[in-house]
């Protein structure tokens, strides 16, 4: 698998403190790679390291395969565009001002794409206003549109949803899903709010404490936080069986305990077991979130 | 850089503050002059053509150099904009680099403004006679440079210090202090080696006390001035004034330069090293 961005033992001290303890990740290219975790849990120190605000205490990165080690890693952060914590922009500067200073910082001859630009993020008829009149969903539309100026392979988003109301969560959530799909780009979201998350990323990173608790990806996590029934029974041996005669995702936990995945036919099932002399003790329908996976990730809600 | 430096010109000229310090220095040039023709007229022998020819206006710039740039540079962290040069691949060489080309640019625009229209209204108000060309030149290059050094101060603070108000307040107060320095200096060089006072011509002229009389015989006598600096201390404060950039920009203004290629060694010195060092620093700077 190619990765856009990949970091090794990343480590990130500030004084005693570590910020990043070791952080291993993988982001997949052409990924919406959901990047989890509490406030201070590390995000933003990882984001500031790629976008080489900031340099690593030890460990390295590579985006594209480059090391940041690498003196070509200048000419490959050119592939990112990034909006960290706040929108990069000049507040008494007009929306099209704004984007062509990035345009000359980048380097870019031409202004004609700026128009598009700022239709694709909404702010087609914003482009005359200072930035200084913005709603706080103007102005992260207006740093998003910034990052994607240049045309980057790889978008880094921390927080994009941060303080908008419902309204602008839902466009800057079509809009992310529409860079993905129609232009291929490759997306990472830093976020707590899980819910959101669930709906876009293709990819999960558990962050906590700086470190990487686990990377999965969404099919993987869906089958994690998918509807299981437990049940125990006389012997597993034969609740085996019968389940795959049904064709049913199953996972034997013990001798007498195994969990059911997606719906099942009780009344079929439990004639089954009864021709086959297995009886069914007890019966428990489970229901898993994102929300719980990531608490139960954490160890529970003393770590919440 | 090159792009970096494009970018940062195209945002000097939208700046207000900057458009502000070029209509503030031009209105205190008109001021000043036309102030300085009603006073010409009204005493023409006591006013030195010297400082009329000088352009006053320098002496504001320094306050609207620190405010200019500092609201300037300050802008890139209290917008957090800096980061969109570092994300798009610049290094860190290249911005402080075309921050300081876009600060030297600034101040030399308002540096230029003050001189050409100090020169054309004392030019069509006294019609004077100026220095010879080679006089003015120096002149010229020796407050150019005392600017640059300004800006290259003023660059330092703004990209290491990561609030626009610090940045700002700190310039500010350099920009004073350095004027209160460079006036206090001058005043203490320019103290006279000696006193002269009016005394009897009978008895002990340093003790009697002035008591004039008609048909009292008066002469002047000339007593050392205990102010007056000598030996090292001279040289201490001398070389601190001609190292200080407004000391520098006093003697332009005086329209008289005394050891011009020391002021020049100073300007130099102090934009290498603080350039030099400033950039150094931003290099392992922890951008936010």
């Amino acid at each position: 698998m190619e990765y856009a961005l990949t970091t090794t033992a990343l480590q990130k001290k500030y004084g005693s403190f570590k910020a990043l303890n070791g952080l291993t990740m993988h982001v997949p290219k052409g990924a919406i790679y959901g990047f989890v975790g509490k406030n201070g849990s590390g995000k933003t120190t990882l984001i500031r390291l790629v976008c080489g605000l900031q340099k690593p205490t030890e460990g390295e990165y590579s985006i594209y395969g480059v090391k940041n080690k690498d003196k070509e890693i200048i000419k490959f952060r050119r592939k990112i565009g990034a909006v960290v914590e706040t929108p990069s922009i000049y507040l008494n500067m007009t929306a099209e001002d704004n984007m062509k200073e990035q345009y000359y910082i980048l380097g870019m001859p031409s202004y004609r794409d700026i128009p598009e630009l700022l239709n694709l993020v909404g702010l087609k008829d914003a482009g005359k206003k200072r930035a200084n009149d913005f709603s706080l969903g103007m102005r992260q539309r207006l740093g998003i549109a910034i990052a994607l100026a240049g045309s980057p392979d790889f978008l880094i988003l921390d927080e994009p949803v941060n303080g908008l109301d419902p309204q602008g969560i839902i466009e800057i959530r079509e809009l992310i899903l529409k860079l993905n799909r129609e232009r291929g780009i490759t997306i990472l979201i830093s976020s707590h709010i899980l819910d959101e998350l669930s709906k876009i990323a293709t990819h999960f990173g558990f962050i906590d404490k700086g470190e990487m608790i686990k990377e999965i990806s969404w099919k993987e996590l869906e089958k994690a936080c998918q509807t299981s029934t437990r049940i125990t029974v006389s012997d597993t041996k034969i609740l085996s069986r019968v389940l795959e005669e049904m064709k049913t995702d199953y996972n034997i936990l013990s001798g007498q305990e195994a969990d059911i995945y997606g719906k099942i036919n009780i009344t079929d099932l439990a004639l089954c077991l009864n021709e086959q002399n297995c009886r069914i003790i007890s019966m428990t329908q489970r229901e898993e979130s994102l929300e719980t996976y990531y608490m139960n990730l954490l160890g529970g809600n003393d770590n919440a | 850089m090159l792009n970096l430096i494009w970018a940062n010109i195209f945002r000097l000229k939208k700046n207000a503050v900057f458009w502000g310090s070029i209509i503030v220095t031009i209105g205190f040039e008109i001021y000043y002059t036309v102030s300085q023709l009603l006073h010409y007229n009204k005493n023409h022998d006591s006013v030195s053509m010297d400082t009329i020819c000088s352009p006053a206006g320098l002496q504001i710039i320094v306050i609207l150099a620190a405010v200019t740039l500092s609201l300037f540079l300050g802008t890139e962290y209290s917008n957090k904009t800096i980061r969109n040069k570092q994300i798009a691949g610049h290094t860190r060489a290249g911005i402080y680099g075309a921050h300081l080309f876009t600060s030297l640019l600034a101040v030399t625009v308002l540096y230029l403004t003050d001189w050409v229209v100090s020169s054309v209204l004392i030019s069509m108000l006294f019609k004077p006679s100026w220095p010879s060309l080679s006089s003015l030149l120096l002149l010229f290059f020796q407050g150019w440079l005392s600017f640059m050094t300004y800006a290259a101060v003023f660059t330092c603070i703004a990209l290491l210090c990561s609030s626009r108000a610090a940045t700002t307040a700190i310039c500010i107060l350099l920009a004073f202090s350095s004027m209160f320095l460079g006036i206090y200096e001058l005043s203490k060089l320019s103290e006279s080696e000696y006193l002269e006072d009016f005394v009897k011509a009978e008895g002990n002229g340093d003790e009697l006390p002035f008591d004039y009389e008609e048909g009292d015989t008066v002469i002047v006598k000339k007593f050392k001035n205990p102010y007056y600096l000598r030996g090292m201390p001279r040289r201490i404060h001398t070389n601190i004034f001609d190292a200080n950039p407004y000391g520098q920009i006093l003697q332009v203004l005086g329209m008289e330069i005394a050891k011009p290629r020391r002021t020049i060694f100073f300007s130099l010195l102090f934009m290498i090293t603080i350039s030099g060092a400033g950039m150094a620093v931003f290099n392992r700077k922890d951008l936010k």
